[in-house]
């Protein structure tokens, strides 16, 4: 079976570990857990017609207390940023991991997530700004892991540009 | 004491492995019960057959980075997490090479310190995202401040201006506010009341009000209708003496509520005495150059009925 590496990268607690836990189990919590270290997680879909397993890592969050770790890109067939839409710092961090991420991995497609897509957008980035940044990456696209709105997608649309 | 009897006691929980000449991982731990979640493990050599955990496989590509060295040198993985049947592992793994020709793979299960981790990390993220949180509202309220203070500043400058062109004016002006209190007069007005501050012109305007029977039902009439008045006036008591005026009284709307009182004034007492001087010069009519307007009217009529072929409204 084709295996595929996905990585979720962003700043702390904008919902990466709730976008997998949605994903992979159906589960959502409300509890903020922060992640330590990496988590892998696998799921099998099917995309083009043929079964891939996506392993998904899901990496601590990048703040003051962890820096960005490329080593954990390696041999990643696609990777997700993603952002919180109730935090404007979010974007900046979120950008500052992208470019990282791109200075080390400069063909690895990327794709841009908005999480909590279910609570009233607070940030105060405008429409165009969003979307100028929105224009670096493969994809974009608005999730809630609470509701699981676009969390399927979001993942098939990995799978289909990966296997 | 070596790490079987460390294992042994509880102090640590940790696989070792040794590469050896083969440039085979061979298990010096078999005991450790979690080693066959990550590894399978020879039963007879102890070597490792294949690599379980994706993480672990994807570190030893750095681990032979590590261990291909000549040199004394260390790399560790981080903290991950394996989950197994049973349970979940919180580990880490060291690659080791002691730089004598030792290379070792230690894996340590990290249950304890990745709890006491992540209950500092909880607290000191929580605390994070709250501070983001009041910095985001710290900028939006700067913002908004900064917005309201450009918009002062520039009100302020198109006060200057019409504050400057009411000083210029030839025409009286004093605006009280809705109590009655001076809020800007210019020379003009101060000069007709032939007063030297603020306090006499606001009082001798007051006084003229008075004087010429515009008393606050007036005001309040002007206010509920929120339109201007303008008349002329003859002013007895005024300092000068007797003086004509034309006075305009302009209320100044916010909403419903009036903010403040216009006052403008014009002496035309010059006027009043050429005309009393000059009759038929005042009389006759700018536009028609008739005695007035009615003597046109008249004669336009009495044209009409002799000829009955126009009507004069």
């Amino acid at each position: 079976m084709i295996q595929k590496k996905i990585c979720l990268l962003g700043p702390t607690g904008v919902g990466k570990t709730s976008l997998v836990r949605q994903f992979v189990d159906g589960i959502f919590s409300e509890k903020y857990l922060t992640t330590i270290g990496v988590k892998i997680d696998k799921k099998e879909v099917t995309a083009g017609g043929k079964t891939a397993q996506l392993l998904i890592w899901d990496i601590e969050g990048v703040d003051r207390y962890c820096g960005f770790n490329p080593r954990y890109l390696r041999g990643a067939a696609a990777f997700v940023i993603v952002v919180d839409q109730t935090r404007s710092q979010s974007l900046l961090e979120g950008m500052d991991i992208y470019e990282s991420a791109r200075a080390e991995f400069p063909d690895t497609p990327a794709f841009f997530v908005v999480n909590k897509a279910d609570l009233p957008s607070e940030w105060y980035w405008s429409e165009d700004e969003v979307a100028e940044r929105e224009n670096l990456f493969s994809a974009a696209i608005k999730t809630s892991a609470k509701t699981g709105e676009n969390v399927e997608r979001l993942f098939q649309e990995l799978a289909e540009l990966t296997v | 004491m070596d790490i079987f009897h460390l294992n042994a006691l509880g102090i640590t929980d940790c696989a070792l492995f040794e590469l050896n000449e083969r440039d085979e991982l061979n298990c010096l731990t078999p005991t450790v019960h979690w080693v066959t979640d990550l590894v399978k493990v020879n039963e007879l050599s102890l070597d490792i057959e294949s690599v379980r955990s994706l993480f672990l496989e994807d570190f030893l590509i750095d681990a032979g980075d590590c261990w291909a060295t000549s040199l004394p040198a260390n790399l560790t993985s981080g903290f991950w997490t394996e989950t197994t049947e049973h349970e979940s592992l919180r580990l880490e793994a060291i690659a080791i090479n002691d730089g004598k020709g030792g290379r070792f793979l230690a894996i340590k299960n990290v249950n304890k310190e990745f709890a006491y981790r992540q209950q500092s990390l909880q607290s000191a993220r929580e605390l994070l995202l709250t501070h983001h949180a009041v910095i985001s509202q710290q900028d939006y309220l700067t913002e908004k401040l900064q917005k309201a203070l450009k918009e002062a500043r520039e009100c302020k400058g198109q006060q200057q201006a019409i504050r400057q062109t009411i000083h210029h004016l030839s025409t009286g002006v004093v605006i009280l506010d809705a109590n009655k209190q001076l809020f800007l007069d210019n020379g003009v007005a101060r000069q007709f009341f032939r007063a030297q501050n603020a306090d006499v012109c606001v009082h001798r305007l007051l006084q003229l009000i008075k004087d010429v029977q515009l008393d606050e039902m007036f005001l309040s009439t002007l206010e509920e209708r929120q339109t201007a008045w303008r008349g002329e006036v003859f002013w007895m008591n005024s300092p000068d003496g007797g003086r004509w005026l034309q006075l305009t009284i302009a209320p100044v709307m916010q909403h419903i509520h009036v903010s403040h009182w216009v006052f403008l004034l014009t002496d035309m007492s010059h006027i009043q005495h050429t005309s009393q001087y000059s009759p038929v010069q005042l009389d006759k009519d700018s536009l028609t150059q008739t005695l007035s307007r009615q003597a046109l009217k008249k004669e336009m009529t009495a044209w009409v009925e002799k000829t009955k072929t126009l009507a004069c409204l």
